[in-house]
């Protein structure tokens, strides 16, 4: 009797025999299989039906159908009292949606075939302003049956949504209740609005979550009211962590997941935002005290809050700050190299303690990271710059270059560490090369490549000058010259030294045709360079020979002097004039030069300290010395030589950048100006506003830029 | 005083002579009025077209009277009303005080004529005008000269800050030079605060 076939049929026949069966269904009782067959294929034949399909017809007697399903519901449901009316209505519920779902299935073909030809397209839902609905016939079966249901809510919600806070209240208060029947009565809330994509979650929102949000707002403003008053401030927080804990696993399981986070927000509001004031009156001691485990409860418990933390982070500021002062109060006492050490080492202690806190207490917060970094700087740039910058510094630093990225007037130390990494290359007393690239490779990756590319050229000269030395050596042969000669062949600019003003003392023999060969060999193979010969940062390795023969490192005018007694008779002496004379240098400077020759005990002064002769009678017992002239004086000179030349730098380097940005932007108010002038120098160096002015003024003189005529803080370049 | 050959210039002397038949003393605000008029190019000359050109703006005949262009002054400098009749006399001393391939005005000359300028001010002299001189002359600014960009911006200054400094915005784009003396100037007042 199954044909497929159109048919005429007789709908209030089939109606009536269909609707039994759908009855059983929605009420999710045993359907026989072949009836539902049966049912599914009068179904078919009616939304095929010859000549006319009852399509329409089926829709709206299902549709009639369901709300008298529905209405039945809640009139049986009005009579229910209300202790029971939480169960009545989950039963009721829990069944009608397994029935529609059934029924949506057996309807399919008048799913497919009327009702999804009739629904607009996504686009027109989206945009178009139109909506599905019963009475055109574009929801389906089980949308139907939804939105029916959602009616039949919407006139027992008064009664049952207090039902629901009830429920959860008790719960609040520790009463154990039916959490996945409540669950499943919140859910409907959702279920019937469900295939509204536009307001899928309004009902539930103005039915339930409203109602508990203010509920939620004035248990715990009681409840945190009664906590605070009975606990001291410490375990408060801790009963707050766990209370809004629980509340959250609370929330979870009960309602839709939208609403957890502004549940909390409310409970915290109340818990937490309002006891503020006090609860960061109590980190004070939490931090001085450096309780750690009420530290961490008191971050977590404010984490969530904005600006919650500003003052816990500014509490740990300050006590870093204190606490490096403390450390720090002793160092620059002692001796400078060992005040280095022991800086270097306080901040490094400093730097892993709070670290420490940072990792554990706070959770690796990147803004209480923050926060260290700015305290330490803080710490490290409040100190006496001349800690920062002394010689032995930068030894102990290749040791903790972390220390490192806190110094802000980076300049400075580029400036320090060119001019200490000029004297280890030259005067090859670098503990080892390894250790020297190892720092600069360091350097480079702390602060860019522009930072370090000076001191790599430094390097290059110097492994250059050693091969172009022993070619040399090798072109004249290497005894030819009676002495061997180490030429530096270094890189104008690349290098913090500078020709002397005074012309150096004429070279001893050996040593002027030496240089002058040389000269002729590198200008022949390099053409075009010119070479500007620094004497006086030179050094000579002589042979003494006195009852042993001793070698000496000594600086190139003492060479010059040594040799002025050689060709004497043992017992001769040379006056002061004479030598001076004799090398050409200044009282001073000859001074400087003899002393560690007298000090080590190769030359001998008179009573009067004018006359000077060989010691016959020296005597060491080391068979190498050194005996370099200290840089006594020069280097306090150098030192402010230093500091002028980077002040200069920098006023380059501020001028460059503006005129940079100007370039760029064309036109920039003041401030701006400034503001990205900051960002280009002070990876480098943290220049003060006002000379950041200065350099404007500057380029406004020399008509690089404008000051715009009608706005005062206006700058336009002139391109 | 007037010239009648064309290209002839009148020196240091003729523009003493010429201040004397005007009766006016020449650091007078009225002979600086004179030297705008004319857009004179240096100070103590006048070329006869300099001359010609001011007496036009006075609307004077070719060969003025004395008495004439005197009376001529004085109704210029009391019809100094607009603001931006003083904005251009003020600009334009900065290059009639520069001394030709400067850049830069001499202090003691910049100081000078902003003594004088500030006369012919339609709103009168300013009350700051003379802490800042004497801030200037006391050389603690340490400047020797001003540039173009302070001279105009001190226009502004005085404008915006009329009397008092409580107008003052340290954030502001002024020029150094007056921030310093607005540092100087609140550091003073507060030492006599503490005087009294």
């Amino acid at each position: 009797m199954c044909t497929l076939k159109p048919h005429q049929v007789d709908f209030d026949l089939a109606w009536n025999k269909l609707v039994r069966t759908v009855d059983r269904v929605l009420q999710c009782e045993d359907v026989a299989k072949e009836t539902w067959t049966d049912t599914f294929f009068t179904i078919y034949s009616l939304c095929v039906a010859a000549p006319e399909p009852h399509c329409g017809s089926l829709y709206t007697h299902v549709n009639s159908f369901l709300q008298q399903h529905c209405q039945a519901v809640l009139q049986r449901l009005d009579q229910v009292p209300d202790v029971e009316l939480l169960a009545a209505y989950h039963r009721s519920w829990r069944t009608y949606y397994d029935g529609s779902s059934y029924l949506h299935r057996l309807f399919r073909y008048l799913n497919v075939h009327h009702v999804q030809k009739k629904q607009p397209s996504d686009a027109d839902l989206c945009y178009g302003g139109m909506t599905r609905s019963a009475d055109a016939h574009t929801l389906e079966v089980f949308e139907l049956a939804m939105d029916i249901w959602y009616r039949m809510l919407q006139q027992l919600a008064p009664r049952l949504c207090p039902l629901v806070l009830a429920q959860i209240e008790l719960s609040r208060r520790g009463v154990s209740i039916d959490g996945s029947r409540l669950s499943s009565v919140v859910q409907s809330f959702v279920d019937v609005v469900h295939w509204d994509r536009k307001r899928c979650l309004t009902f539930y929102t103005e039915q339930i979550e409203q109602l508990l949000l203010a509920q939620t707002a004035e248990f715990y403003a009681a409840e945190g009211d009664a906590l605070f008053a009975r606990q001291p401030v410490h375990r408060y927080i801790e009963l707050v962590l766990q209370l809004l804990r629980e509340d959250g696993e609370r929330m979870q399981a009960l309602l839709h997941p939208s609403s957890v986070d502004k549940v909390r927000q409310e409970a915290e509001q109340k818990l937490v935002e309002n006891f503020l004031p006090q609860l960061n009156q109590a980190a004070v001691g939490f931090v001085e005290q450096e309780e750690s485990t009420n530290l961490a409860n008191l971050f977590q418990l404010t984490r969530s809050l904005p600006e919650g933390h500003k003052e816990l982070r500014r509490l740990f500021e300050a006590h870093i700050c204190s606490a490096g002062e403390q450390a720090l109060a002793t160092v620059g006492s002692s001796e400078p190299a060992a005040a280095a050490q022991e800086f270097v080492d306080g901040l490094r202690q400093l730097h892993e303690k709070f670290k420490a806190w940072v990792r554990g207490t706070f959770n690796d917060d990147a803004q209480f990271d923050r926060s260290l970094d700015l305290a330490l700087s803080k710490v490290v740039n409040q100190l006496d710059a001349a800690a920062v910058s002394d010689s032995e510094l930068e030894e102990k630093l290749s040791q903790c270059i972390g220390i490192f990225k806190y110094v802000e007037d980076k300049d400075v130390f580029q400036r320090h560490y060119q001019r200490l990494l000029s004297k280890r290359l030259i005067l090859g007393v670098s503990h080892s090369s390894e250790a020297e690239e190892g720092m600069i490779s360091k350097l480079k990756s702390a602060c860019g490549y522009e930072f370090t590319s000076k001191f790599q050229r430094m390097f290059h000269d110097v492994r250059l000058s050693e091969s172009q030395s022993s070619d040399f050596a090798d072109a004249h042969g290497r005894d030819a010259l009676g002495i061997s000669l180490h030429v530096f062949v270094l890189t104008q600019g690349a290098w913090p030294l500078q020709a002397s003003n005074t012309p150096f003392p004429r070279l001893p023999s050996p040593l002027e045709r030496g240089v002058t060969l040389f000269q002729r060999y590198y200008t022949n193979k390099f053409q075009g360079r010119r070479l500007t010969w620094l004497h006086a940062h030179g050094t000579a390795d002589m042979k003494l020979k006195f009852s042993r023969t001793y070698s000496a490192t000594v600086g190139a005018a003492q060479a010059i002097l040594l040799l002025q007694f050689n060709d004497l008779p043992a017992s001769r002496t040379l006056s002061l004039a004479d030598l001076a004379n004799a090398v050409g240098v200044g009282e001073a400077e000859l001074q400087r030069c003899l002393a560690p020759l007298i000090d080590c005990g190769i030359l001998q002064a008179d009573a009067t300290g004018q006359q000077l002769h060989v010691n016959q009678e020296f005597h060491s017992k080391r068979s190498r010395l050194r005996v370099l002239p200290a840089p006594a004086k020069e280097a306090e000179k150098e030192q402010e030589r230093v500091a002028s030349q980077i002040q200069e730098d920098r006023k380059f380097f501020l001028q460059a950048a503006i005129v940079r940005i100007m370039k760029d932007r064309k036109r920039l108010n003041f401030n701006s100006l400034t503001q990205l002038v900051l960002v280009q120098t002070t990876p480098r160096f943290k220049p003060e506003v006002k000379m950041i002015k200065t350099c404007i003024e500057s380029l406004i003189e020399k008509e690089y830029l404008t000051r715009s005529q009608a706005k005062l803080d206006e700058i336009s370049y002139n391109g | 005083a007037g010239a009648s050959t064309p290209h002839l210039k009148i020196g240091a002397g003729g523009v003493a002579h010429l201040c004397r038949d005007l009766g006016l003393d020449p650091v007078d605000i009225r002979v600086l009025l004179l030297a705008w008029l004319c857009r004179a190019r240096e100070m103590c000359a006048f070329t006869e077209a300099e001359l010609r050109r001011g007496c036009a703006a006075l609307r004077q005949a070719e060969a003025p009277t004395a008495d004439g262009l005197r009376a001529a002054l004085d109704a210029r400098l009391d019809a100094m009303t607009v603001d931006v009749a003083f904005k251009d006399l003020y600009r334009w001393a900065f290059d009639f005080g520069l001394e030709s391939g400067q850049r830069t005005l001499q202090l003691p000359m910049a100081t000078d004529l902003w003594a004088l300028v500030f006369e012919a001010r339609p709103s009168g002299v300013p009350p700051l005008l003379g802490a800042w001189l004497t801030w200037l002359q006391s050389g603690a600014s340490g400047v020797k000269g001003v540039s173009r960009d302070t001279w105009n911006m001190f226009l502004t200054f005085i404008d915006t800050c009329g009397s008092d400094l409580s107008a003052y915005d340290h954030n502001e784009a002024w020029p150094s030079l007056i921030d310093d003396f607005v540092e100087a100037e609140t550091d003073r007042a507060n030492q006599n605060l503490l005087n009294c």
